[in-house]
């Protein structure tokens, strides 16, 4: 795998305190205990780096909603679990990155599970030329996955990160990665990735 | 499972096409046509398309066409490279047609496609709107690819998703537990056939 850097952007995806934190809302999930037995967070915040260093855009997607969730309809259980849990709410500490912003780095909002859905991320990544996206962040089968289709579906190349993305559980990551998206993207870990970057 | 209003549902027939489900269509070597024999796919959606019809719920066929050398189809992702690799799907084939017993009947609603989502540039979400549809009934195949695709998008439109476990079907019974087991956990509803037409309150001809 070779990734060309003007043509390839990061998305760092959901990575906030109230997905992957220890005192998130959806921390008895299994989700917070996932991304530190895996050290996903720091994969992550290192990943974003080398994207950086090689002057690659990373693109950071946060799941915002307003106060109340008036901007979120209830009709799946994702969305009637995230205004039940009030999680993810603008202007809280749980819909806060744990991987930092840097100067440089891009901002995409959300409020469902693709990125792309009601999102400006497809006018930049045409904007900035991008062919291929490296999709890390959380949760593997509903944000990562979901945007990982929907950029198959755009023409992008896609390239999934192995160790940078988080769930509730093992099963649901072998499920995730394994099946599927086998025929959507390239599964590669964060070492291989920066290494095709550099290469 | 909950009640369905058939005055606010649809039932979306996708990719039930030779090529897709059927013994010597182009993706035979993957196991699908095993697999749909073994769910019961046509029979199965047929008999619920019949029920969602006496009911007044719009059937609505959504089929992956391409034109012949597969024009436009980026080659991006493994699977595209697959439809055009096979010369699967190209419009005017053997292979592109429904398999046999889901055929559009008249009323039905037919929307073309040549990627994954049902939704993505096609005149699903538009026509789901005139139609006033708030639940959509995504059966089909594959269930990983397609569908649960479909499924997650409509759930992102804002409709209920529902996917019929014995109305869909893809390579092999692992693929088939994955997609509904995990994927689709807090995205749609599962049920059968059966309990969807129940929910339906239709009648479920004999």
């Amino acid at each position: 795998m070779r990734l060309e850097p003007r043509r390839t952007a990061l998305l760092v995806i959901d990575l906030q305190n109230d997905t992957v934190g220890e005192e998130g809302a959806f921390a008895s999930s299994g989700a917070a205990a996932f991304a530190r037995r895996h050290g996903v967070v720091e994969r992550a915040a290192r990943l974003a780096d080398a994207f950086r260093t090689a002057g690659a855009p990373v693109i950071h997607v946060w799941h915002v909603d307003e106060p109340g969730h008036v901007d979120s309809t209830r009709n799946a259980e994702l969305y009637r679990s995230i205004a039940g849990a009030d999680a993810l709410v603008r202007g809280t500490w749980g819909a806060e990155p744990v991987v930092a912003r840097r100067d440089g780095d891009i901002v995409v909002e959300k409020q469902r599970m693709s990125s792309f859905n009601s999102t400006t991320l497809d006018t930049k990544l045409r904007g900035l030329g991008v062919t291929t996206v490296v999709c890390c962040g959380a949760w593997t089968n509903w944000a990562v996955e979901h945007t990982c289709r929907d950029a198959a579906d755009h023409g992008y190349e896609v390239v999934v990160v192995t160790d940078a993305t988080a769930t509730i559980s093992e099963e649901f990551q072998h499920a995730a990665l394994n099946f599927a998206l086998t025929t959507v993207a390239t599964r590669a870990t964060a070492e291989e990735v920066t290494a095709a970057l550099a290469g | 499972m909950d009640r369905i209003d058939p005055k606010s549902a649809a039932l979306v027939i996708q990719d039930l096409q030779n090529d897709v489900i059927i013994e010597g269509g182009a993706f035979a070597d993957s196991g699908a046509p095993a697999h749909a024999t073994s769910q019961n796919v046509v029979a199965n959606v047929r008999t619920l398309a019949e029920a969602c019809r006496s009911a007044g719920v719009p059937v609505i066929h959504v089929w992956y066409l391409v034109e012949e050398g597969a024009p436009g189809l980026k080659q991006n992702a493994p699977l595209f490279e697959g439809v055009k690799g096979a010369n699967a799907l190209v419009r005017g084939t053997w292979g592109a047609a429904p398999a046999a017993g889901l055929e559009p009947h008249d009323g039905d609603f037919v929307v073309e496609k040549m990627r994954m989502n049902g939704f993505y540039e096609t005149r699903l979400d538009i026509l789901l709107r005139g139609l006033g549809v708030e639940t959509l009934i995504i059966s089909g195949a594959w269930t990983n690819m397609s569908i649960e695709h479909t499924a997650r998008h409509a759930a992102d439109a804002g409709y209920r998703a529902v996917v019929p476990s014995d109305g869909t079907s893809t390579v092999n019974d692992d693929w088939q537990r994955v997609a509904l087991e995990y994927a689709m956990t807090n995205v749609a509803t599962v049920a059968t056939c059966g309990e969807i037409a129940e929910a339906l309150g239709a009648a479920v001809p004999a």
